[in-house]
C-alpha cells in the first residue's frame, strides 16, 4: 500500500535556514545542514528544500550549499528555487537531487517544465502553485517574487503544468503560510480541473491531528509542513520535529 | 570492498555514491569503456531519465556495448536502480529507442482501472514472491518510488519481489548475474542500504 507523505520544507536564504509567514518576515532559524541531520534521524518521508534568495534575482544557483544537502540527505530531497534552465536542471540531478520544484518559471511558459520532463522524466519535476485570498475569499493565483496576482485561472494553470510534464502538483496556500492556524481541506473545493498526478497541499499545518484530517482527504497525497516541524510552544522556540504517517 | 558505479549523462549519481560509502563501500566512478575496473566484477548502473535519454547517452558515451559485453561474456554482476534497471529490456512504452536486451521482456506504462495517480510516488511495500540474495535481512520492507514505467518480465521466476499499486508492478528482478530494483535503494535508510550492501556481497 502507497503510504500518503508527511513532508518537511526547508525554506533557504544566504547558507541559513528560515521561516515565513505568509511569505513575508523571514527568521533565522538555524543550520541547514543540522536540521537535515536531524531528519535523517527520524527518517523522514522525503524533503523539499527552497531557496527563497535565488528566486527573487538571477544569480546562480548555490550549487555548494545543494551539494551538501544532497550528500547529507538520505532521503528524497526536492530542491526549488530559480531555476530558468535545462543546464541547472542537470545540474541538479548529477548532484543528487531527485526532484526539482518549478514555480514562478512556468508563469511566462511552460516550455521548460515540459524539457526537464522530456528529458529527465515526469517523476522528478514537481509544480508549485502559490494560491492567494483576496479581501471576499475569493482564491487567486499569486506571484510571490513580485507580490502580485497572476491573471490566470488557477484551474487552468494546474492542468497545464500537467499537460506539460509535471509528475506532482504543490499547492500552497500563502494567506496561511507559517501562520500554524491549522490547514482546512474545505480549501480544496476550488478544485476543478482533473489532478491526475500526486498532490501535495502546504499552508499553515499545526497539529498531528491537523495532519490525520489531511491524510484521510482524499484528494490529498501529501501534506508539506513547515513551522509546525520547526517550532514548539507559544513562543515559537526553534526545535526540528517530524510525525511520520503511521497509519496508512 | 569496491563497485563499479556507472555515471552516465543524467545518473543522480550522488546519492548512490552516498550510500556506498555509508556501507564502507569504494566507488570506481566509470564514465567510458575504458574505466572498468577488472578487480571488482561489480557494476551499478543508477539512473534518472526518460528511457530514450538514458539509453541515448549509454551509447553515446560507449559503455552501451561495454556493460553487455561484461555482463553477458565476462559475468559481471549489475545491478540497476530504477531507469537503470528498465534499461536491461529490449523495449519501453515510454520510448523509440532499444535498451540493453540484457533480460527478455519490456517496460510498459503503470496501468490500472482504478483512477490512480501516475506517476507513482513515495513510500510502498515490497512482498518477496522469490526468495533472492539480494533481500538477505533487509529490516524493513518500506521503499521509496517514483516512476511512470515499469518493467514486465517475460518470466516470472526473474521477479523477486512485486509492490501493490491498485495492480501487482514487479520491483527486484533477477537474471543470472542481472538484478534490478525499481525503486531508489539510496534513497530508503538503512533497507536500501542494506540492499546494497547484498549485492557488494554477492560472490
Amino acid at each position: 500500500m502507497l503510504k500518503k507523505r508527511v513532508i518537511p520544507i526547508l525554506l533557504i536564504k544566504n547558507n541559513d535556514l528560515v521561516k515565513s509567514v505568509k511569505y513575508k518576515n523571514h527568521k533565522y532559524v538555524g543550520d541547514p545542514l543540522n536540521v537535515i541531520k536531524i531528519f535523517n534521524e527520524k527518517e523522514i518521508d522525503e524533503l523539499i528544500v527552497l531557496d527563497i534568495e535565488k528566486s527573487k534575482n538571477n544569480d546562480e544557483l548555490n550549487y555548494e550549499l545543494i551539494k551538501k544537502f544532497a550528500s547529507e540527505c538520505y532521503m528524497p530531497l526536492t530542491y526549488g528555487g530559480g531555476i530558468k534552465n535545462l543546464k541547472q536542471a542537470e545540474k541538479l540531478f548529477s548532484l543528487g537531487v531527485e526532484k526539482i520544484l518549478i514555480n514562478s518559471a512556468n508563469f511566462s511558459n511552460y516550455q521548460l517544465m515540459k524539457n526537464i520532463s522530456e528529458k529527465f522524466g515526469s517523476q522528478s519535476i514537481i509544480a508549485a502553485a502559490d494560491i492567494n485570498k483576496n479581501l471576499f475569499n475569493k482564491f487567486y493565483l499569486f506571484d510571490w517574487v513580485n507580490r502580485k496576482k497572476i491573471q490566470l485561472d488557477i484551474n487552468i494553470h494546474i492542468e497545464n503544468c500537467i499537460k506539460n510534464g509535471a509528475g506532482e502538483v504543490l499547492i500552497n496556500f500563502v494567506f496561511n503560510e507559517g501562520t500554524l492556524s491549522g490547514f482546512d481541506t474545505n480549501w480544496l473545493d476550488f478544485i476543478n480541473c482533473k489532478i491526475s498526478v500526486p498532490l501535495i497541499i502546504n499552508g499553515g499545518i499545526n497539529s498531528m491531528k491537523n495532519i490525520e484530517q489531511c491524510l484521510e482527504c482524499k484528494r490529498i497525497d501529501a501534506i508539506g509542513v513547515g513551522a509546525f516541524f520547526v517550532y514548539y510552544g507559544p513562543h515559537k522556540a526553534v526545535l526540528i520535529s517530524y510525525t511520520s504517517n503511521k497509519g496508512k | 570492498m569496491s563497485v563499479n558505479l556507472i555515471k552516465c549523462g543524467i545518473g543522480n549519481i550522488g546519492s548512490v555514491r552516498n550510500a556506498l560509502n555509508q556501507i564502507g563501500c569504494e566507488t570506481n566512478i566509470v564514465e567510458n569503456p575504458n574505466q572498468f575496473n577488472d578487480n571488482f566484477k561489480k557494476i551499478i548502473l543508477p539512473g534518472v531519465g526518460s528511457f530514450d535519454s538514458f539509453i541515448i547517452s549509454l551509447r553515446y558515451s560507449g559503455l552501451f556495448n561495454e556493460i553487455i559485453s561484461l555482463v553477458n561474456n565476462r559475468q559481471f554482476s549489475i545491478l540497476g536502480i530504477c531507469i537503470g534497471l528498465q534499461s536491461f529490456f529490449k523495449t519501453s512504452e515510454e520510448g523509440t529507442e532499444t535498451g540493453l536486451s540484457l533480460i527478455k521482456g519490456s517496460v510498459v506504462k503503470i496501468k490500472s482501472d482504478q483512477d490512480i495517480k501516475i506517476p507513482h510516488i513515495g513510500w510502498n511495500d515490497i512482498i518477496v514472491d522469490k526468495e533472492n540474495s539480494l533481500l538477505t535481512d533487509i529490516p524493513k520492507n518500506k521503499f521509496y518510488f517514483a516512476h511512470s514505467y515499469c518493467v514486465n518480465p517475460s518470466f516470472e521466476e526473474n521477479i523477486s519481489a512485486h509492490t501493490i499499486y491498485d495492480k501487482k508492478i514487479p520491483v527486484v528482478i533477477n537474471y543470472k548475474n542481472i538484478y534490478g530494483v525499481q525503486f531508489h535503494p539510496e534513497k530508503s535508510f538503512l533497507q536500501g542500504q542494506k540492499i546494497l550492501k547484498n549485492f557488494i556481497d554477492l560472490c
